[in-house]
């Protein structure tokens, strides 16, 4: 179920309805984890099977290693967890990916190199992180395992941040899910909001400028060099509205029934580096990356080298744990590249330079992370640099720019002005401009146009959340 | 509070209202026509459409997309043709004056520069609907010829599943009483376009056009793979696939009693997963309606190789550069080589006869 069909409308309003008539907390949570369930089984029952797997594996392992004093036996059961878990993503994830990536040398032995028929369960690569998190924070000691397995298997499955994150730590929600929230109408009044706004971010602007994302990488070669940067511009667009859309839903129903999330974007194009970049995207998974792999290799604790092999290490790793492929573990290779030259040069470039050298290595990035293979990745980095031939508009001159650009749909284009906007207004006015407090007149105004503009301007088509393939 | 939201809500509303017609289509109320015997939409309104192309239309009398009058003859050379054909000849995508009705009447009359008449006095009567195919053709043609002095009839043929309907046994014209004045149209009497369009969104399923219909049944769901292309798996399909056409053409014969040209102008070359494609998926299926043209006297003009010398010098004749370059309809582009074609066709034939044995040529 996809936020933004009308199933999950109805399903959400039904949901929160329910879950603030409840009273206790058991029954609360009870609700919500069968809601959850449901929303998980919308997709295929069976996946709800590495759910229930998951959960139990962890809820058990956490009790045994607090019941043991042994590091080894503690360790062991940790292992058990890892095993489990990340045995699970590497069969429906990466099997066929290693498998065909290794085709030649299973080939050569004699093997029969044949691929699965695995489907890929939904925002597996999200709730395993989550799961993880919470055993290595008890082997760790850094938090106690909840003694309750209806807290724990909620944790697991809440509806709103179960396939596409935010990755949130156990330690962020389960202290939440132990008592009663409060009814809070502002707070109920704001996670409306933020629900409202991300879906205009994903069908208003993500989904347009898809748009024009597909159709250009679809054929490169046809179109003027600055309709294939446009692409590439809109398609970091894309992503950022989509992701973003997606995590302001999920924290605003999350709000909407009481609980809290952290934030996961911080207008990220407004990096001055790399490594800002990094602070500012996807931040539940860069800390979590930070914090479970980083860190345990050495972090920055070490030499030089050490702290440089880390950082690519836990880059590469990024960019395959977003996806199966060669292009985006290439992606993870190119931000670890890009932080270990920013970090040895020790470079202080002016904000505006720093911000343009930052996009050109997130824009050169994406292009890696869009691109459906190597061929078809340089082909769009031949027309960024005119080296290829363009087909012409009729009625327009093939080399103008002017015919081009006038040439393209106005709603991607628009979504595009709104982008740019977006980032400029957030530059000089923060958090404060997208808030729409129900106190000021502009709010009503706002909240009318967004609910007309999302019935009237979406796309005819459904379009699922990027990040669902992750 | 509750006032100021109510203000509020209303003035959004106004301000999305206020800006609609440059994103949303209108819905123009039908009705219908006595001659055609059919539903049209209303002469005199303004057809906008926004999702190819971002043209808008005049409608004209008996729902002519385009041309907003019945021209009457000056008394020289008159030549009246019936365009018929689907939405790609309807063209509600490009400006009137790109039209492929317009662009015919250009080239077979060689206007010149200033608009001035040097050659026949040609008027195309746009008579195509999207969504029509060879019944409806069939069932307006005889009609047409009687109240509208047709004097030839123009099929532009852009897919071959056109000509591949059932030839109904019985064909009696529908009387206003059985027409489905359908609710939309209904609407589009009173209600705005942007509430038209928002209760479309809602209520009919983006994929279809069907309705709506809400699944709260988990998964997985089965998918039904939906065939789009007749594709001949066997003999038998080829021959059945053969008898169809023969069929339609056979009945649009029996149905016109003046001479009959079919402008074969497929999707193709096609930009299709940025793949250019060149060849014709239909051929077989064009090559049936070749083989059968002279037994019913019908003139074939075939635009594929005209597209494709267009591709080739780089301008696509489909599609318009916002996401469906060298895809979806022709563009004025397409038409004005369709036209080009068609007027070749015309003048290579008439210097082959003498000018008063022309077809369909009224002195």
């Amino acid at each position: 179920m996809n936020f933004t069909q009308l199933e999950f409308l109805c399903f959400l309003i039904l949901v929160v309805s329910i879950a603030w008539t409840l009273r206790g907390r058991v029954a609360r949570n009870a609700f919500l984890l069968l809601a959850s369930y449901y929303f998980y089984a919308y997709w295929d029952i069976r996946f709800c099977g590495l759910l229930l797997l998951s959960t139990a594996v962890d809820f058990v392992v956490a009790k045994k290693i607090v019941a043991s004093e042994v590091h080894a036996i503690r360790k062991r059961w940790l292992m058990c967890s890892l095993t489990v878990n990340l045995g699970m993503l590497g069969l429906f994830k990466y099997f066929n990916f290693f498998l065909e990536t290794a085709e030649p040398l299973v080939r050569a032995i004699g093997l029969d190199a044949s691929t699965l028929p695995i489907v890929l369960p939904v925002g597996i690569s999200f709730f395993t992180f989550q799961t993880l998190s919470y055993t290595i924070d008890v082997y760790r000691r850094k938090m106690k395992p909840t003694s309750s397995v209806l807290d724990f298997a909620l944790y697991v499955s809440f509806f709103p941040q179960l396939v596409a994150g935010p990755i949130v730590r156990a330690a962020h929600l389960l202290p939440q899910l132990a008592v009663t929230p409060n009814w809070n109408s502002k707070r109920m009044y704001n996670g409306a909001q933020q629900l409202l706004r991300g879906a205009v971010k994903k069908v208003l602007i993500a989904d347009h400028l898809a748009d024009l994302v597909d159709g250009v990488f679809a054929g490169p070669e046809l179109y003027h060099p600055v309709t294939v940067w446009l692409a590439v511009l809109a398609y970091a667009g894309q992503i950022y509205y989509d992701f973003s859309g997606y995590s302001d839903m999920a924290i605003g129903i999350a709000k909407m029934l009481g609980y809290r999330f952290p934030v996961n974007f911080r207008h990220p194009y407004l990096s001055t580096s790399v490594s800002e970049f990094w602070r500012r995207w996807h931040i539940t998974l860069s800390t979590w990356l930070r914090d479970y792999l980083f860190i345990p290799l050495g972090g920055s604790r070490g030499t030089t080298w050490n702290t440089n092999r880390n950082l690519l290490i836990t880059m590469t790793l990024g960019g395959l744990w977003h996806g199966a492929a060669l292009t985006f573990v290439s992606w993870g290779v190119w931000h670890g590249i890009a932080l270990i030259v920013a970090r040895c040069s020790r470079l202080r470039l002016p904000r505006f330079a720093g911000w343009l050298a930052t996009m050109s290595v997130v824009l050169f990035g994406w292009v890696l992370f869009r691109a459906t293979s190597f061929e078809n990745a340089m082909v769009i980095y031949r027309g960024m640099i005119g080296r290829t031939t363009p087909l012409a508009v009729p009625g327009t001159e093939s080399w103008s720019v002017a015919g081009t650009i006038l040439w393209l749909p106005p709603l991607p284009l628009l979504a595009l002005a709104c982008m740019v906007v977006d980032h400029l207004v957030w530059r000089t006015h923060g958090r404060r401009w997208m808030r729409l407090p129900a106190d000021r007149w502009f709010s009503p105004v706002a909240t009318a146009m967004m609910i007309w503009a999302l019935v009237l301007y979406a796309p005819r088509g459904f379009r699922p959340f990027v990040y669902f393939q992750f | 509070m509750i006032a100021r939201w109510l203000i509020g809500l209303s003035l959004g509303t106004l301000i999305i209202a206020a800006t609609s017609p440059w994103f949303v289509r209108s819905y123009v109320a039908r009705t219908f026509d006595d001659v055609r015997q059919r539903v049209v939409l209303s002469p005199g309104e303004a057809y906008r459409w926004r999702a190819e192309g971002y043209a808008t239309t005049s409608v004209g009398p008996h729902g002519m997309m385009g041309r907003t009058d019945m021209p009457e003859s000056d008394g020289t050379r008159v030549l009246t043709l019936a365009l018929w054909g689907d939405s790609q000849a309807e063209g509600v995508s490009v400006a009137d004056a790109d039209k492929l009705w317009y662009q015919l009447e250009s080239s077979l009359g060689e206007r010149g520069v200033s608009g001035e008449q040097n050659g026949l006095d040609v008027r195309v009567l746009p008579l195509a609907s999207s969504g029509d195919d060879a019944g409806s053709w069939r069932r307006q043609m005889p009609l047409v010829e009687r109240e509208l002095n047709v004097d030839g009839h123009v099929l532009l043929l852009c897919e071959m599943v056109d000509l591949m309907g059932t030839v109904e046994s019985s064909d009696a014209p529908a009387s206003v009483d059985s027409v489905d004045l359908s609710a939309t149209s209904r609407l589009a009497n009173w209600a705005p376009d942007l509430a038209i369009h928002a209760g479309r969104n809602l209520l009919t399923d983006p994929q279809t056009t069907e309705r709506r219909r809400l699944r709260f049944r988990v998964g997985p769901i089965p998918k039904t793979a939906q065939p789009t292309r007749v594709t001949f798996q066997k003999e038998t399909d080829r021959v059945a696939a053969e008898g169809w056409i023969i069929d339609n053409l056979n009945a649009i014969r029996a149905a016109a009693t003046t001479p009959i040209w079919i402008v074969y102008a497929p999707r193709c070359p096609l930009v299709m997963d940025g793949k250019l494609r060149v060849d014709d998926p239909d051929d077989q299926l064009w090559g049936i309606v070749e083989r059968n043209a002279d037994s019913n006297s019908f003139e074939v003009i075939d635009c594929r190789d005209t597209f494709r010398d267009s591709v080739a010098s780089g301008v696509f004749p489909h599609g318009f550069h916002n996401g469906r370059f060298g895809n979806g309809h022709l563009n004025a582009v397409g038409y004005q080589l369709i036209a080009l074609k068609f007027a070749k066709h015309w003048r290579d034939a008439e210097s082959r006869k003498l000018p008063d044995e022309s077809p369909g040529v009224a002195e």
